[in-house]
């Protein structure tokens, strides 16, 4: 809360977003990795395709919304060198 | 994001619970990293207005920095909002995958009755919380909760024995889940110490043990029903010695008989019961008068208009299960009688007849009741006895004139599908009928399958009323279950639980999924089977005949056997007296 101050410190120019939002990253990636290793072995017959669907759908979910996180690290990483300019005027 | 909403069983599919919980355990952990991610991507949200903030203090900012700065507070806020809400939609889906996926392993680990690795697989599933109603599986937890479902299925609510528990909303779902695992987990003897399928099926035994215990005395001994319809009345009920047909049946209506086909051709119709029908009748007597002059909700047979009037209702020919089990609706009954539909389906070329016999649920939530679908013959069946209501589908089929050689099915809701099987595993019924098909809706279905007549039953998951036998259905190479999760259906459906109407929809659902979807392919092979065996064709018409069904009030050794002139040898019942009488 020191941030309402104004103050400069370093947390106020963002370099904890763009570790939390690689953090995030990181942890879909985990995800989209778990979830790709799945496999339904020993499980034929009735609902085995059901549930491969579901997995690839939910694959497929994953990697849009890291996509989305890639590009928000890109967009935090510019407000970062802004502010770094910023920070050397 | 589609996940699948029901689960076929049958002797073809293959399935190792284990890695599907393993899934389900992963799908947990996916859940769980998403959920993470939010939270961490939070705390960049909540600090973002802050960080907007700060470079506008800054004292020598270029303006072209401000702009651009503004710019990009934007797109991150619209980039933000867009992550959040997927991520949201993931969790969700991630989290009910894992659900489905906890849930079909125990679907799969409870039908392979090893009773350990069933509940150390719930316990594992309620650790990650695929699975949140496996609490305690012991003896207490079904013991503690057992007056709940006795006391709404007994309806001990003051004027509320019309009510079908298993419909009320407050059971649905999450409660019914629960209360099958908790049934299921009793019977399987999660503290007995029982880890083998032969524990299994003692401990169910003594469930039916308990529903006898709490059904049968004082009132399970009955003087059997009376069934009218398609112009006969036919007095039937359990042959109380050993010899010959389980099921003894005494006509009180021989001249309308006399044009009525016998399903019992080995040994002829039955004779007529010689007794007058005003004045102290016997009960039976009077179980039939008061039904032949009443006709409650206005649809029941009413014979003695003609014999024009029947009771033959021409209907559109049931070619699916869905419009199969929409039949059941068309049932009605009152406190002091049940109805049993029979379809006779007909090809206009050929002449060539074949039956369905449609068996509604119960009707009354109480025992002893003259309506032989109440509760006494649910505790019947799930005693594995001939229930009062089996006695009665046998009597409309013999009044219906089914012949020993023309196809017939079995279709029946809740009660009526445990009767339907009953029936169909009835050595004396496949002995005098060609029994082709069997369809249960939310039936227990455990205490009995018939080894060779195709069987499609479907459970809805959140439906307990499947669970009341305290074991998995019974499957083969010809009998299949396919459970549903009525949740796929919309949330009323989802409530109504037990209700036919649940089942009709999810069945015209299946039907229409089953052109297309592999995992449904024995789904639809047993619709193309059952069409077959019953000869429905284009050219096929169906009527439906109702029969009126009604308990006979009075024990064995009635006071009234004499006032219908029958004869009274000492330590015979009532009933063996009438069979005594009706052979003279």
């Amino acid at each position: 809360m020191a941030s309402k101050t104004g103050s400069y410190g370093q947390g106020m120019f963002g370099h904890d977003d763009l570790g939390s939002a690689y953090a995030a990253l990181a942890e879909l990636d985990e995800v989209a990795l778990l979830l790709g290793a799945l496999t339904v072995e020993g499980w034929q017959g009735a609902a085995a395709s059901a549930a491969d669907q579901a997995r690839i759908a939910h694959v497929g979910a994953v990697r849009r919304v890291r996509e989305d996180v890639r590009v928000l690290t890109l967009l935090l990483q510019r407000r970062e060198d802004l502010r770094n300019l910023l920070g050397a005027a | 994001m589609t996940s699948s909403w029901y689960w076929v069983r049958d002797a073809t599919t293959a399935a190792d619970p284990e890695s599907i919980a393993r899934a389900a355990t992963r799908y947990s952990m996916a859940h769980d990293s998403v959920r993470s991610a939010m939270t961490t991507l939070w705390s960049t949200d909540s600090r973002l207005g802050i960080n907007l903030v700060v470079p506008l203090l800054h004292p020598v900012a270029a303006p072209q920095y401000m702009a651009e700065l503004a710019d990009l507070a934007v797109q991150i806020g619209l980039v933000l909002e867009r992550i959040y809400e997927d991520l949201t939609i993931l969790a969700r889906g991630l989290q009910e995958h894992a659900a489905h996926l906890g849930m079909t392993a125990l679907i799969y680990s409870s039908a392979e009755a090893d009773v350990t690795a069933h509940i150390a697989m719930c316990r594992t599933l309620a650790s990650v919380g695929c699975f949140a109603g496996s609490s305690g599986f012991t003896s207490a937890t079904l013991l503690s909760s057992l007056p709940r479902y006795v006391s709404g299925m007994s309806g001990s609510q003051a004027g509320d024995s019309e009510q079908d528990p298993f419909t009320d909303p407050r059971l649905a779902n999450f409660s019914g889940v629960e209360a099958q695992q908790q049934i299921g987990a009793i019977t399987a003897g999660a503290g007995d110490g029982i880890t083998d399928g032969a524990g299994v099926s003692a401990l169910s035994a003594r469930l039916s043990s308990l529903w006898r215990t709490l059904g049968f005395p004082p009132w399970a001994r009955t003087s059997g029903v009376v069934v009218s319809g398609a112009g006969g009345v036919l007095w039937g009920g359990l042959n109380q010695s050993d010899h010959g047909s389980r099921i003894r049946r005494v006509n009180l209506q021989p001249r309308k008989l006399e044009h009525s086909h016998s399903s019992f051709p080995s040994r002829g119709a039955p004779a007529p019961l010689p007794v007058r029908w005003a004045g102290d009748a016997h009960p039976a007597q009077k179980a039939a008068a008061a039904i032949m002059h009443s006709e409650p909700r206005g649809i029941l047979p009413v014979f003695a208009k003609g014999p024009k009037r029947l009771g033959f209702d021409g209907i559109g020919t049931p070619r699916t299960a869905g419009q199969l089990l929409a039949r059941i609706s068309h049932s009605s009954a009152s406190g002091s009688a049940g109805q049993v539909q029979v379809l006779r389906h007909r090809s206009s070329v050929s002449g060539l007849r074949s039956w369905s016999v449609v068996i509604s649920g119960t009707k009354k939530w109480v025992p002893r009741t003259l309506n032989p679908q109440d509760m006494g013959s649910n505790f019947q069946e799930l005693a594995g006895e001939i229930s009062d209501q089996h006695v009665s589908v046998r009597l409309a089929m013999e009044l219906a004139g089914i012949q020993p050689d023309e196809p017939v099915e079995f279709v029946g809701h809740s009660q009526g599908g445990a009767v339907a099987l009953s029936l169909a595993a009835d050595p004396e019924v496949v002995a005098e009928y060609s029994v082709v098909s069997v369809l249960t809706a939310g039936a227990p279905t455990g205490p009995v399958m018939p080894g060779k007549v195709p069987v499609l039953a479907l459970e809805n998951l959140a439906d307990i009323v499947p669970a009341l036998d305290g074991r998995a259905a019974l499957v083969g190479e010809h009998q299949q279950v396919v459970y549903f999760d009525a949740g796929g259906l919309g949330p009323q459906k989802a409530a109504g639980a037990h209700s036919s109407e649940t089942y009709v929809e999810a069945a015209n659902k299946l039907g229409s999924q089953s052109r297309e979807d592999p995992a449904l392919r024995s789904y639809r092979e047993w619709e193309e089977n059952r069409a077959k065996a019953l000869r429905l064709g284009g050219d096929t018409k169906t009527k439906t005949l109702f029969f009126t069904t009604t308990r006979v009030s009075g024990s064995i050794g009635d006071a009234t056997v004499g006032a219908v002139g029958l004869p009274g040898s000492a330590g015979v019942g009532t009933f063996e007296k009438a069979m005594l009488a009706s052979r003279h």
